[in-house]
């Protein structure tokens, strides 16, 4: 038998990873074509910066505060989770912010975009995730949408 | 366009929503190359029946998945049918698939779309917002899935359902 220890972390390993992340984003998105993992690195930034926010709260880390069937299994992913917490404790701006991270870095990271079925046969297009969002795109998630984030949860930028 | 009879075991459930459904090949479902020997479920609020038009272009499908008989469930058909009832409007909405995992219900807005587009991103996620709002005994995730103006199901389960498409 196998025992799992998750080790969670606590406020400041939050908040330094968080603004490691943030480091590593802005330092991608002025890199094209990484700018697209960037985005990735900002979405991970404002998981860590919510979980910061979230340590001195009742629920104090999400995954801990998940709710469980009668059968003691998950009813939600840490995910849904998550934004279930953002969407009933923060501001509107607050979760959209959020949700627009995440969204952007699922599609810059899973790109289902490129996978189309023009046809009968699923056939592959030249456009990976760095053409899919311009330099642009990625420089507004990070700078605009992430601080804007970290504004609604109080932390300085 | 012919409705069939409501279906009066779940109709009490769903005041002021009442329950029709498919279940004999329609003229639009064959356009839409659907099996005509599907069954399909159409919820229409009895306060917009009139105003409600079924054609090509509006279509609401909610699957027999989401016939499950508890009323917690009837909460979740409800949901669905206002997400469809919303995102419809968005142009840029292809088709939505619903999948459950666990307790929650995640939903999958396909846009066509080849560039991401930051103001189509606001305006999804203000009507996300407000779903969320409306149903907070609910748990969701949405994802928004580029699918250009192809038909494209590949990264999602076979047994998703589709609740609207066009």
């Amino acid at each position: 038998m196998y025992f799992l220890k998750i080790g969670m972390a606590d406020y400041d390993i939050h908040l330094s990873q968080a603004k490691h992340n943030e480091e590593v984003a802005k330092k991608l998105v002025k890199e094209p074509p990484c700018h697209d993992w960037g985005i990735t690195a900002a979405f991970y930034a404002a998981i860590h910066y919510f979980e910061c926010w979230l340590f001195n709260r009742a629920e104090k880390h999400t995954e801990t505060s998940i709710p469980v069937g009668e059968d003691r299994k998950f009813l939600y992913t840490p995910h849904a989770w998550r934004e279930k917490l953002v969407e009933t404790n923060l501001s509107k701006e607050a979760f959209k912010s959020f949700r627009k991270l995440r969204d952007a870095s699922e599609t810059a990271r899973y790109l289902s975009f490129h996978r189309i079925h023009p046809g009968d046969k699923p056939s592959w297009i030249d456009k990976p995730a760095p053409a899919y969002f311009s330099p642009e795109d990625a420089i507004k998630l990070v700078e605009k949408v992430l601080n804007s984030f970290k504004f609604e949860l109080g932390i300085k930028i | 366009m012919s409705l069939q009879s409501t279906d009066t075991r779940y109709e009490s459930n769903l005041p002021p929503y009442s329950l029709h459904i498919f279940n004999e090949p329609l003229n639009l479902l064959k356009k839409k190359q659907m099996k005509a020997s599907d069954t399909y479920v159409v919820y229409i609020p009895e306060s917009e029946t009139e105003t409600i038009t079924i054609d090509e272009e509006d279509i609401y499908l909610i699957p027999s998945l989401f016939w499950a008989t508890q009323k917690a469930r009837d909460l979740e058909r409800l949901a669905l049918y206002e997400i469809a009832k919303k995102f419809r409007r968005v142009k840029e909405v292809k088709s939505i698939y619903v999948q459950r995992y666990g307790e929650e219900l995640q939903i999958f807005v396909l846009v066509s779309v080849e560039k991401y587009n930051d103001d189509l991103m606001d305006k999804l996620l203000d009507m996300e917002y407000d779903i969320r709002k409306m149903f907070p005994e609910l748990v969701f995730e949405f994802f928004y899935p580029p699918a250009r103006v192809s038909e494209k199901k590949d990264f999602i389960h076979p047994q998703a359902e589709c609740i609207f498409s066009r």
